[in-house]
């Protein structure tokens, strides 16, 4: 009965993108969907940098994680309307902050905590013993980074990167009160249906079966 | 968080890990926090009448706000159109820009400011007598009270104007001309943000409990799936939804919160499947019946996942506006106008509005962050 309306309730938040499939694109989109790329690229680039290190440094307990961890976390946390008047407010006076530079910073600002939750997530499953075992194996600490430490962090790097991508390309309120012509605005205006729910479907396509068909446990979603 | 910390495979000094995290704590701190600091500061700060009418103010500042101000202010004030005037474009900016915000108080001084430029320029009467002829609204003390008050260097105004009110002479408060029309946005957002809260609390769980309890493949995929309208956005589904609804808060309400419902259904999966099945099973073999079940058990055990998703929703949902301007356009919400007033430049109303729609966001953290640490209460 559970499993039903579960179900029920799966269908019914994908309606409206069955709905935007069915519609049909009007035009192409394709200025839309480079906008977006330009866009959702170097944000999940620039989320990726400082949210990897970021994840790995809050590892340690050092004096003001705590507020570090606020701190990083309050973008998540603001209600989108008011970084969007901010950044335009900051435009007016310094000239940064309107448009694509102050979409992609805002993006990158909410992919940040994603990408430091899910490499923390990560590098907090690998079990300390390794490293010992390998220091009495006489393995040099460089090697024993690079052997322990990269294929666990890479695929919570990659993770993250994409689904800051994905996000995105689907912000919307930011986007539009920004004027960053990605896809969201130019699908309120009717053309790039398309592209609005392939890219989404693509994305969370891509990363299922890249966590699915890994040989170790799933990073995120569906670990302990 | 606590046990985890012991781990530290990297074995990183303390400086090194903060050295790590700083990069991105000054990019919150200069990105978020200081522009949005500026945008909270414009709520109680007036830029625009003093510059324009300096002297008029140092007058101003020795009435004391009963009945008229003496012919002293009336003369300055007419001096400092003049200069206004004779300053060119520059000075017709600031006239408009002053006359724009003290519009916004009293719609009558709008006009006011303009039209006593043109007309006690050409007269050679006594500059007092002057203005009042060129504008009746300097006859009344309500409207040199709000010119006072909007030249000072911060003023309670546009808070009050966000809320529906504003300040009269005698220091009184009555409802503004857009009151009404303030309040009832506010309260739509408000109202909305608290109703896809209940609304995804109630809804999730069922699917919060299938992902927490299908295995790891599937786990994946229905997140996967849950995630898709989140990930493509509120336009494309709002756009979605037009063609099933009637346009009016209902699709707009749709379109906004089933969007977020994996905001709360992940979390709570997660707290789900890391507390395990073996305390409802167990409870459930002692003879508890089902209801009994989740609410002793399973409900206190995904509290963590519930208030991270109650914050993350409720935050979300008080800033949105895309769905409401394309679904339900005659009910804006609180989001929408502040959308609005960024887009013209009206610092004053958009600050006030982020102040209004940021303590509700700060006061459900306050009260859910504590519920989502670690440690029971």
């Amino acid at each position: 009965m559970s499993r039903l309306a579960a179900l029920l309730l799966l269908l019914l938040l994908l309606l409206p993108l069955l709905v935007l499939a069915a519609m049909g694109g009007t035009g192409s989109g394709a200025e839309a969907l480079r906008d977006s790329l330009l866009t959702a690229l170097p944000a999940a680039l620039a989320a990726t940098l400082f949210g990897t290190a970021a994840g790995i440094g809050l590892q340690v307990r050092f004096p003001g994680r705590s507020l570090a961890v606020a701190l990083i976390a309050l973008p998540l946390l603001l209600p989108p309307a008011i970084p969007g008047a901010a950044l335009l407010l900051l435009a007016e006076g310094t000239g940064f902050g309107a448009g694509r530079p102050g979409t992609v910073l805002w993006h990158a600002l909410l992919g940040a905590p994603l990408v430091a939750a899910i490499t923390w997530a990560a590098l907090r499953r690998i079990d300390s013993a390794l490293f010992r075992a390998a220091a009495a194996c006489g393995v040099p600490p460089k090697l024993a980074i690079r052997r322990i430490l990269r294929p666990r962090l890479a695929p919570a790097m990659l993770l993250g990167a994409a689904l800051t991508f994905a996000l995105s390309m689907g912000e919307s309120t930011l986007a539009v009160m920004l004027g960053a012509g990605t896809l969201p605005s130019s699908v309120l205006s009717g053309a790039a249906r398309m592209a609005a729910w392939l890219w989404p479907l693509l994305i969370m396509a891509a990363v299922s079966l890249a966590v699915l068909f890994r040989s170790r446990e799933p990073v995120v979603v569906a670990g302990g | 968080m606590g046990e985890a910390l012991r781990s530290n495979p990297l074995r990183l000094g303390a400086v090194t890990a903060a050295l790590l995290a700083t990069p991105l704590m000054l990019l919150v701190l200069a990105g978020a926090v200081a522009p949005v600091g500026q945008l909270l500061w414009r709520s109680v700060a007036e830029t625009e009448v003093a510059p324009a009418l300096p002297r008029t103010l140092r007058v101003l500042r020795q009435w004391d706000g009963q009945g008229l101000p003496d012919d002293m202010a009336f003369e300055t004030l007419a001096a400092d159109l003049a200069a206004l005037r004779a300053a060119g474009p520059a000075g017709a900016d600031a006239m408009d820009r002053a006359a724009r915000r003290l519009a916004a108080d009293r719609p009558a001084l709008g006009e006011a400011l303009p039209a006593t430029a043109e007309g006690a320029a050409g007269t050679r009467t006594t500059r007092a007598t002057a203005v009042l002829v060129a504008d009746p609204a300097w006859g009344e003390a309500e409207n040199w009270a709000a010119l006072r008050r909007a030249a000072g260097s911060a003023s309670s105004f546009h808070l009050l104007a966000a809320i529906g009110l504003r300040q009269t002479a005698k220091g009184g408060f009555e409802d503004s001309t857009q009151g009404p029309h303030a309040r009832a946005a506010l309260s739509r957002g408000l109202g909305m943000a608290v109703l896809a809260t209940f609304a995804c609390l109630i809804l999730a769980w069922p699917l919060a409990r299938w992902i927490a309890e299908a295995s790891p493949r599937r786990a994946t995929l229905l997140s996967a799936m849950a995630l898709l309208p989140l990930l493509a956005g509120e336009a494309a589904r709002a756009v979605g939804w037009s063609p099933l609804l009637e346009v009016g808060p209902l699709a707009a309400f749709l379109a906004a919160a089933l969007g977020l419902l994996p905001l709360m259904a992940l979390p709570v999966a997660l707290s789900l499947r890391h507390a395990g099945p073996r305390l409802p099973r167990a409870a459930a073999a002692l003879g508890l019946p089902p209801w009994q079940v989740f609410r002793r058990i399973r409900l206190p055990l995904a509290r963590r996942g519930l208030a991270a998703g109650c914050i993350l929703v409720f935050t979300q949902a008080l800033g949105t506006f895309v769905a409401a301007e394309l679904l339900a356009p005659g009910s804006p919400l609180a989001a929408g106008i502040l959308a609005a007033a960024a887009r013209a430049g009206e610092w004053g109303a958009a600050g006030a509005l982020a102040v209004c729609l940021l303590l509700p966001a700060l006061v459900a953290a306050a009260l859910l962050l504590p519920l989502a640490r670690q440690r029971t209460a």
